[in-house]
């Protein structure tokens, strides 16, 4: 561990603005929960992948359906590959520039991909590529990843969780916030299960590979990038109240979702609504046994977004605290993608004991990790 | 916004107006009674082209009524004048009210917009003719935004009567609000001072599908109502709608008003690294909201901490934006009687129970009194 | 706090099923015959002031311990007619949290009497 701060250089530099004044103390964790690391070349997922699936064809690994005016990727890549390949100058950006002693790869998926048999092999290739390339390579102490799966398979995804739940940098499971149904539906209880069972957490982010793309918004589709980043991360909310309206935390205790895109600036007021409509309707949700709010610091948790918060510094301290971000929250840079946040500017306003827990500690606790 | 007041002062209005309810929903007696004031072909359809029950989709309690809200003499929760009259009126207290009966989603806008007109003709007829002799009910035009040339037609066909007091679409437009083909009905009811609003319908399940598919209850679906809202208001933002029609006056029934704070900052930060996109907007996106947007109250928030939900209202600028409902009859009617009305900061207080409402559509300050003998509306 | 005792009617006149509302010193109580068993409770929800009095009585749902919806607490469960929050009229409280309670009188059967204390 110290070796790691060492590396990044110590903590003043790195610290937030605001705790200047505030010495972080040395052995705080720092982690940067969300990072997207991506092949060299798009078809060198093809070598972990056997037949028939080696000869599809894929879409490549950019996202699914960017439509903004600015670059894809906040950074430069190596000459000749993909941005977010190379290993080396991720560990610059979110270790030795931002302070991280911890790198959670959450690795995308391919677009779309209807054929769900297709998804489930891209999703083991990228699994095996993972583990090979990243989780055994030369920085493999800094990086902790995350099984993809596609739950609409469920003996396929669960057969993928079983053959990685072990894996000693495996941290979690991820699928996309785009699905078929929300994620309290009973056709994915066997993939709880086996969560619940490893107690590996869910990452859901938005991303291609679910085969089906409702509209981004409940009210229809958005046009402009703009609309869809004011509005996407607080997708969270149908996938959360599902999962409360089926009972899904009752039944598996120890299934801890991360909403990786955000929401946690939406938090207080969907709470607020939820935890009314349960009250009137509670016979009709019986699964619901308990207030949504108990639910929270068991079983979800945030990661940061580049658009959530406020100049109004008071006003920003009141929702934050509304949003438990002292414990919810975690840091992700989202690096080398163009929303790529800083520590400093993800943490811009919270208090200094809030600031080093989101900065690491949060994460630290929930994954097992530093 | 020139008032209509005028044209509706009455001679012996000497109470003062001090509770306006923005969302109460009066209904025919049943489907059959817009029958007579239904074009062709539609007036000629059999009766279950009509009725709209089998469209109830989520069931919720009471059948989404107040339980105490049907008249002794049958007939549906809001259809009958003398009980709204004492419920809402007498022991809510509410001096003026803003009708809005619904006109469900149709997979046909021409029908869609055929019963717009009808309940339309309707609400003249009765609620806003032998119903009003006291003057204090206001009604929304219905329109079918999906068929904007009929919409503007309709609005202009009502808009000389001052007790049509705003626009009404739903919620399930073909595209987000901000598209251009709804421009016009926009122009049209701002050029006639009259507010656009939305308020949800019943509707075909298509138009429920969530983000991450269909969700299994009325619980996910009326706890997450912001967030349909919150899309239509950033595509009218995004869109300039209020660039282009800085007079109107949008309004969100129902819909929720806390999410309106995160939704405004989350504007205005990715505004700051994306206004290439949208070069339209001359100022930043939350300050159209004070000048263009209002929103009702109910159903209110109720945090644990009272406090929360004031801090929040100051922070987004309640007292300038939002107006008072109840949702009458429906089941989840927030009474204004209840301690969290009394507990508004004063500051906000009289601006959310009547004086936003007053402005944003033309109201007198004074009433009649109430009539002295109920039931002469029969 | 000295006690009111309300006569409220003759046996005969609230049989199993029924109920009747009470004016009282403290307020209309609504009284309720539940398969020969007595309830008496106040006619105000606390939540936003409804007539809580005139809901339905029945049981209610509930999970059991193999995830299985069930219907228990028969006959127990008063609905509010606004918002639908569930009173259990064995202890008054919502099923709900933060739990709330709406306030419940002694009322039993004196001969051939229905007698109410507030």
């Amino acid at each position: 561990m110290s070796e790691a701060i060492e590396q990044a250089g110590g903590t003043p530099r790195d610290a937030p603005r605001g705790a200047a004044a505030v010495t972080q103390p040395t052995h705080a964790p720092r982690i940067d929960a969300c990072v997207y690391p991506v092949v060299e070349h798009a078809n060198d997922l093809k070598a972990y992948m056997p037949q028939p699936w080696r000869s599809q064809g894929i879409p490549g690994p950019e996202d699914y359906d960017y439509i903004g005016t600015g670059p894809l990727y906040s950074d430069a890549g190596p000459a000749g590959a993909l941005i977010g390949s190379d290993q080396g100058r991720l560990v610059t950006r979110t270790c030795v520039e931002n302070g991280a002693s911890h790198v959670i790869l959450v690795p995308r998926t391919r677009g779309l991909l209807p054929d769900l048999d297709l998804s489930a092999a891209v999703c083991a290739a990228t699994n095996r590529w993972l583990a090979e390339q990243w989780l055994a390579g030369p920085y493999a102490d800094r990086f902790a990843g995350s099984i993809r799966i596609d739950p609409r398979d469920p003996a396929q995804a669960v057969a993928e969780i079983e053959r990685w739940a072990d894996h000693p940098r495996m941290v979690q499971v991820a699928v996309t916030t785009q699905a078929q149904a929300p994620y309290g539906h009973r056709q994915y209880y066997p993939v709880w299960a086996a969560l619940d069972e490893t107690g590996l957490p869910l990452v859901v982010n938005v991303d291609g590979g679910s085969g089906i793309h409702y509209p981004l918004t409940v009210a229809g589709s958005p046009k402009y990038q703009i609309e869809k980043e004011v509005l996407y991360p607080s997708n969270f909310s149908f996938h959360f109240a599902s999962m409360l309206a089926e009972g899904v935390f009752e039944r598996f205790p120890r299934l801890r979702v991360v909403f990786a895109d955000g929401g946690h600036d939406f938090l207080t007021p969907i709470m607020w609504r939820l935890h009314k409509d349960w009250r009137g309707n509670r016979p009709d949700i019986p699964w619901l046994r308990r207030s949504p709010f108990e639910y929270l610091r068991s079983n979800i948790r945030f990661v940061t977004n580049l658009f959530a918060g406020t100049p109004d510094r008071e006003a920003w301290d009141f929702w934050m605290e509304l949003a438990d971000v002292g414990t919810l929250l975690m840091y992700g840079s989202k690096y080398p993608r163009w929303d790529y946040v800083s520590p400093q500017d993800a943490t811009a306003g919270l208090r200094p004991d809030w600031t080093a827990a989101v900065l690491g500690g949060n994460a630290a606790s929930f994954y097992g990790l530093a | 916004m020139v008032s209509a007041s005028a044209a509706l002062l009455q001679q012996d209005a000497s109470v003062r107006v001090s509770l306006v309810d923005a969302d109460v929903h009066p209904t025919a007696r049943s489907p059959e009674e817009l029958r007579g004031y239904l074009a062709e072909p539609w007036r000629s359809r059999p009766p279950q082209a009509l009725a709209d029950g089998s469209r109830q989709i989520y069931f919720v309690w009471g059948g989404g009524q107040r339980a105490d809200a049907y008249p002794a003499g049958g007939g549906p929760a809001g259809s009958e004048p003398d009980l709204m009259h004492r419920q809402l009126l007498e022991q809510a207290g509410v001096d003026f009210a803003m009708l809005l009966p619904i006109v469900r989603h149709c997979d046909n806008p021409q029908f869609e917009a055929a019963l717009c007109a009808a309940t339309n003709a309707w609400v003249e007829d009765r609620w806003l003719g032998a119903y009003n002799k006291h003057g204090r009910y206001r009604a929304a035009i219905n329109v079918c935004a999906d068929l904007p040339r009929t919409a503007v037609a309709e609005i202009e066909r009502w808009a000389g009567n001052p007790y049509f007091s705003q626009v009404r679409i739903n919620t399930y437009t073909e595209a987000l609000f901000g598209d251009e083909r709804y421009h016009p009905i926009y122009e049209a009811a701002t050029r006639h001072r009259l507010p656009v609003s939305v308020h949800f319908a019943k509707s075909t399940g298509v138009s429920l599908v969530s983000p991450a598919g269909f969700p299994r209850s009325y619980f996910e679906i009326h706890s997450l109502l912001a967030l349909d809202y919150a899309a239509h208001l950033t595509s009218l933002i995004m869109e300039g709608v209020f660039e282009k029609y800085p007079d109107m006056k949008f309004v969100f029934i129902e819909g929720g008003f806390s999410w309106l704070l995160p939704l405004i900052w989350r504007m205005d930060k990715a505004w700051q690294h994306l206004r290439a996109e949208v070069p339209w907007l001359t100022q930043k996106p939350s300050g159209y909201v004070r000048r263009n947007v209002r929103f009702t109250t109910q159903p209110i928030e109720e945090p644990e901490k009272i406090s929360d939900l004031f801090r929040t209202f100051d922070l987004v600028g309640a007292d300038d934006i939002l107006m008072f409902s109840t949702d009458y009859p429906h089941w989840d009617f927030d009474n204004p009687k209840q301690p969290i009305f009394r507990r508004l900061p004063k500051s906000m207080r009289e601006k959310i129970m009547y004086q936003s409402a007053l402005e944003v559509y033309g109201l007198p300050t004074h009433r009649v009194p109430d009539p002295p003998v109920a039931g002469e509306y029969n | 706090m000295a006690q009111e005792r309300v006569t409220v009617c003759h046996s005969d006149e609230l049989p199993a099923g029924q109920r009747r509302l009470v004016k009282t010193s403290r307020g209309v109580i609504g009284v309720f015959n539940i398969n020969g068993s007595y309830r008496a409770v106040k006619n105000v929800c606390p939540h936003a002031g409804a007539e809580l009095c005139l809901g339905p009585i029945s049981g209610t749902t509930e999970i059991n311990a193999n995830g299985e919806i069930v219907w228990t607490r028969e006959d127990r469960i008063l609905r509010c007619v606004w918002h639908g929050w569930e009173f259990d009229l064995e202890d008054g409280y919502t099923l709900t949290t933060p739990r709330i309670r709406v306030a419940l009188f002694p009322v039993t059967l004196e001969g051939d009497e229905v007698v109410l204390y507030v």
